[in-house]
């Protein structure tokens, strides 16, 4: 058996053990109360009234008349655990008393007062009870408690003191309890125990239930692990971040399942575990390692742990399935539908169980009804009294899910996060309301109390659902047990079925150990009759009793298509179903052979032509992944292997005349080589080794590379891998058959191949650079990296491997405007599309040059004419100037006064838009030497202009090339400064 | 495939310049030979290996040619390329051998 199912089976048969020793689920260990010391036990004592403590005394052998309270308190202390006295008490004990005090030690020492109260009332009346809480109290051998838990019980919490009959405690989870020497002394003898045992046990429910919450059936449930396992199989599912499956797979899956999720839920979930049955299934499979399921990789079935589930009787199946639910992580506390959850943060903050706390818990629950059952108190197929299973679960260990109460020292979180939504207080469970719970409202609409759930008031409202969760969901899917309804929809009743009383005694039902009896004579009888599938002629399959022939089932699974399941299965062989069979490893023979071996009728011959046939197209092509084949320097030397005892049992097939594939490690064939080789070349021992070439790891170094177009391969570090991908993308030049070496260069050519191929200039340098040598760089050789390619070649690869377009060239001619407004707007014409060919600055642009003539008239007709003498006629010499302007010299003589400066020629007055227009080119000189300015320009820091767009839209408008240029216009709109000084 | 049955033998050194691509990687006196993690693609026959090889880019991706119906192909895109070969009708049989132990000469 697998580790798996033998750790689940381990687990159960320890919860098993447990049951066995009687009544301990999870018990609560008291020991500490053996151990109180003098000073506690005074304590203890003087919470009692002084009538308590005389009984007290008494019963310790005091004369108590005129003692005080005091003294009285510290000599019974110190003859507390005294044997003598105990044992004495005891056996005076009256046979109610007795009974009163077994109900404590059945439930491990301490019982919950009201419940005991109820017990003994049920049974003596009330007088009588209140005689036995005080024979009990008055001899020390019961106290009142409140209980926190195991650990803690608090003596006293209130100044009122303790009276035998009545406790002192304001709160309502007080306990009887008793010390472990008490429990020691106490011997039950057989007729007393049984008494006690038929009492404490769930009583029949009468009349019947309304309905049944999920009718238990563990066959829904393997039909619907089933299809699961066959969408797994048949579909590429990937395991998500959460570690489940995603929405996707589980939306298709729930189609698949005989009892489905509502539609409302599917769709509100987000995850798997929002979902119940099919987050219960999935659980089930990894918990039981049918499936591996691994964070972002695909779903695989596990075939070994699969075989062996399918071949196991059906209550070990359901055993299997139980045990592993035990421990999954199956939240069947968010699943109670009677409780409101708060979103309110981490599991710290509030009260809702932990997975460990779940486990636990169900481990309890199972443990009890397991031993309920080994007792023979617990029969099955007969409805039992739910809430006569809560009081025996509340009885023995009420803190099973939950501690009770929270003691101050315990309460850290909830006084620091109190104001968290959902938080009720110390005394109420923290995380969850309950929608049975009704508040009371005020006029004004507020409520009048807290919707909180008071701990140890309503257990039942959480404790008590909880266990009602598990029966109406968990234990039915599993086919265990039943929950019955009231007409209200409430938990009332539940029974378990004849699989749940087999699963919990470990043993087959009567039902299976009848059927196996009858399929033994009937195999005795006649053979064929027994086997359960019929094959007809037209490729349909009906699997007889299906879930009683898993195994088959599972087989038949794999290469047909279901059409139905039921009390018969019902399949449909189809090319494609058999096609899935033989992907998923079958064979056409193993397929022939699952009909022929349990068919009741022989298969008739179209069956196994077309089955044959399909199995021969199939395998037309075989493609085998990972493998190790073994290529020998001559025919003779494989041949001589294939006769050779040990060689040819390594050998699967051979391909070639000198190719062979091999079965398992290769180094095995070391010996066998090293042999033969010796036998027909003699003793040169180099030649008698085997190489070994790994394809998957070229180690780098491998190849160099020289000048602009040379790729070399290392001598005795390539193999046909490495020749292949550098063949791709470069040509053979030289090759070494004994060296392994070759030389390969990069070519035109090649790179066309290549490209061919599919292959792009990043896969080549991919390889270039991973084969390469690494080098040391920095500081002591801190840093490995690898050499760049030479400049040449990385070029020539781009360009070769399609990685750059061919280059364009065209006449052209460089404009230069004077501001780079101007450019833009010659850009925004349509008409000079054609004539444009790009810019090559912010103030400069490249034009055709045959469209140049064209566009200097156009621009010179709007007033821009371009300065071009190259493209201007040579201008003729005019025989007279047309302006010719005299300069007028006249003579000075020394000492001679001028009478008058010659007067200079009018300049031509400067128009308003000259002067605009100067300034502006002005500051745009100023601007472009400016580097800031020059970027934003696109200037010499080689900026394209997007970038101006880019910077603009960034700064939301704020920098603009208008702002850049004009900000001498920004100057001149301001005010003019006031001067300076005090006075004005 | 010619007229009379048999196909023509594809020119894989068209496709690349490997020098081992048709031919051995030892010679007689050499060493033997343990090529691992390989994929091998073995035809039924010839003629199905070079069907496959002239419709479908198989070609591009074998590393070697070992023999008229099997060659050794590229792991790298193994994936991509099974699903073309089977959209051409050429589905394999996939079997998976498990990795063995990679022994390395010094």
């Amino acid at each position: 058996m697998n580790k798996v199912f033998e750790k689940l089976f381990q687990d159960f048969k320890q919860v098993g053990q447990q049951a066995t020793q009687g009544f301990t689920e999870s018990p609560p260990t008291l020991d500490w109360l053996d151990k109180l010391s003098d000073v506690q036990r005074a304590k203890l004592i003087g919470t009692y009234t002084v009538n308590a403590v005389e009984r007290m005394a008494a019963s310790r052998g005091l004369n108590v008349e005129n003692l005080k309270k005091q003294y009285m308190v510290t000599e019974v202390a110190r003859r507390f655990y005294d044997g003598g006295s105990l044992t004495r008490i005891i056996n005076g004990l009256s046979p109610a008393g007795r009974e009163g005090l077994l109900r404590i030690q059945q439930a491990g020492g301490s019982l919950k007062l009201s419940s005991w109260q109820a017990q003994m009332q049920d049974k003596y009346g009330r007088a009588r009870m209140e005689q036995v809480q005080a024979e009990l109290i008055g001899n020390m051998l019961a106290f009142y408690g409140e209980r926190y838990s195991a650990n803690h019980i608090e003596f006293q919490t209130s100044p009122r003191r303790h009276e035998v009959t009545a406790h002192g405690f304001a709160g309502s989870n007080v306990v009887l309890w008793t010390y472990p020497k008490v429990l020691s002394l106490l011997k039950a003898n057989a007729d007393e125990l049984k008494a006690l045992q038929n009492q404490n046990t769930p009583q029949p429910y009468k009349p019947q239930p309304t309905k049944v919450a999920y009718e238990a059936s563990l066959d829904a449930l393997l039909a619907d692990i089933f299809a699961f396992m066959r969408y797994l199989e048949q579909n590429k599912v990937k395991i998500l971040q959460s570690g489940d499956i995603g929405k996707r797979d589980y939306t298709k899956l729930n189609e698949l399942m005989t009892i489905k999720e509502d539609k409302a839920t599917l769709t509100n979930a987000k995850k798997l575990s929002d979902l119940g049955r099919l987050n219960f299934i999935w659980r089930l499979l990894v918990e039981t390692g049918l499936v591996k399921a691994e964070l972002y990789e695909e779903v695989k079935l596990n075939p070994t742990n699969n075989d062996e589930f399918y071949a196991l009787p059906r209550y070990r199946q359901a055993r299997l399935l139980t045990a592993a639910w035990l421990r999954s992580s199956f939240d069947d506390f968010m699943r109670v539908p009677s409780l409101n959850f708060y979103n309110n943060g981490p599991n710290d903050y509030n009260d809702i169980p932990s997975h460990p706390q779940l486990v636990q818990a169900r481990t309890f629950v199972i443990t009890l009804l397991e031993n309920l059952t080994q007792q023979r108190l617990l029969s099955d197929q007969q409805w039992l009294n739910f809430k006569t299973l809560l009081t025996l679960i509340q009885d023995r260990n009420p803190d099973f899910l939950m501690i009770q109460r929270v003691s101050q020292r315990d309460d850290y979180y909830y006084y620091s996060y109190r104001y968290y939504e959902g938080y009720f207080g110390p005394d109420y469970y923290n995380g969850f309301d309950s929608k049975l719970r009704q508040t009371e409202k005020a006029k004004n609409g507020y409520a009048t109390n807290t919707t909180g759930l008071k701990r140890g008031e309503e257990w039942e409202l959480v404790e008590g659902e909880w266990v009602a969760e598990l029966l109406r969901e968990p234990l039915a899917w599993l086919g265990l047990a039943d929950l019955g309804l009231n007409e209200q929809g409430r938990p009332v009743a539940f029974r378990l079925t004849a699989l749940g009383r087999a699963v919990l005694l470990n043993q087959p039902t009567e039902a299976e150990q009848a059927a196996a009896a009858q399929a033994q004579q009937l195999a005795a009888v006649a053979p064929d009759m027994n086997k359960a599938l019929l094959v007809q002629p037209n490729f349909d399959l009906m699997v007889l009793a299906p879930l009683q022939h898993q195994p088959l089932l599972r087989q038949v699974d794999r290469f047909a298509n279901q059409a139905s399941l039921g009390d018969v299965a019902m399949y449909r062989i189809t090319k494609d179903s058999a096609l899935r069979g033989m992907r998923g490893g079958l064979t056409g023979a193993e397929i022939l052979q699952t009909l022929n071996e349990n068919s009741r009728v022989p298969v008739a011959s179209n069956i196994i032509t077309t089955i044959q046939g399909w199995a021969a197209e199939f395998e037309r092509l075989v493609l085998y992944e990972n493998a190790s084949l073994l290529e020998t320097p001559t025919a003779e030397l494989l041949d001589r292997l294939l006769a050779h005892k040990e060689g040819s049992r390594l050998i699967i097939e051979r391909l070639g005349p000198t190719f062979a594939l091999i079965k398992g490690d290769p180094s095995r064939l070391d010996g066998p080589l090293y042999q033969l080789q010796r036998e027909m070349s003699g003793p040169t021992k180099k030649e008698a080794l085997p190489l070994y070439l790994e394809y998957n790891r070229i180690q780098p170094g491998t190849i160099t590379v020289e000048g602009e177009r040379t790729i070399k391969i290392k001598p005795y570090s390539g193999n046909p891998y490495v020749y292949y991908r550098i063949g791709q993308f470069a040509d053979l030049v030289a090759w070494d058959a004994a060296t392994l070496s070759a030389t390969f260069q990069l070519s035109a050519q090649a790179g066309r191949r290549a490209q061919q191929t599919g292959l792009t200039y990043q896969n080549a340098v991919y390889i270039l650079k991973t084969w390469m040598q690494s080098e040391r760089t920095g500081r002591g050789g801190a840093f490995i990296r690898t050499p760049p390619l030479p400049a040449e070649m990385e070029l020539a690869l781009k360009g070769w491997l399609g990685y750059y377009s061919p280059l364009v060239a065209e006449k052209a001619l460089t404009v230069q405007v004077t501001q780079s407004s101007q450019l833009e707007e010659i850009f925004g014409i349509k008409e000079f599309e054609a004539a444009l060919i790009g810019k090559a600055g912010p103030r400069t642009f490249l034009v055709r040059e045959s469209h140049f003539p064209a566009l200097r008239a156009r621009l010179a007709g709007w007033g821009m004419p371009i300065y071009a003498p190259d493209f201007d006629p040579p201008a003729l010499p005019s025989p007279e100037p047309e302006i010719v302007v005299a300069e007028v010299v006249e003579e000075v003589k020394p000492g001679k006064r001028t009478k008058a400066k010659p007067k200079a020629p009018p300049k031509p007055k400067e128009t308003i838009a000259e002067r605009e227009r100067k300034r502006r080119e002005e500051s745009e000189v100023t601007a472009s030497t400016n580097p800031l300015t020059r970027i934003l320009m696109g200037g010499p820091a080689a900026a394209p202009p997007d970038f101006l767009q880019f910077l603009q839209a960034l700064s939301g408008g704020s920098i603009l090339l208008d702002d850049v240029d004009d900000d001498d216009d920004f100057e001149e709109d301001l005010p003019p400064r006031p001067p300076r000084g005090r006075f004005r | 495939m010619t007229q009379e049955g048999t196909s023509k033998k594809t020119d894989l050194p068209k496709f690349n310049s490997s020098p081992t691509l048709e031919g051995a990687a030892t010679w007689p006196g050499g060493p033997a030979i343990i090529h691992q993690n390989v994929v091998v693609l073995n035809c039924v026959s010839e003629m199905v290996l070079e069907e496959a090889l002239a419709s479908t880019d198989l070609k591009y991706a074998v590393v070697r040619r070992i023999s008229p119906s099997a060659v050794l192909i590229d792991s790298a895109g193994l994936e991509e390329m099974i699903k073309i070969l089977t959209k051409r009708g050429y589905e394999p049989k996939i079997v998976k051998q498990n990795l063995t132990k990679v022994k390395r000469n010094e």
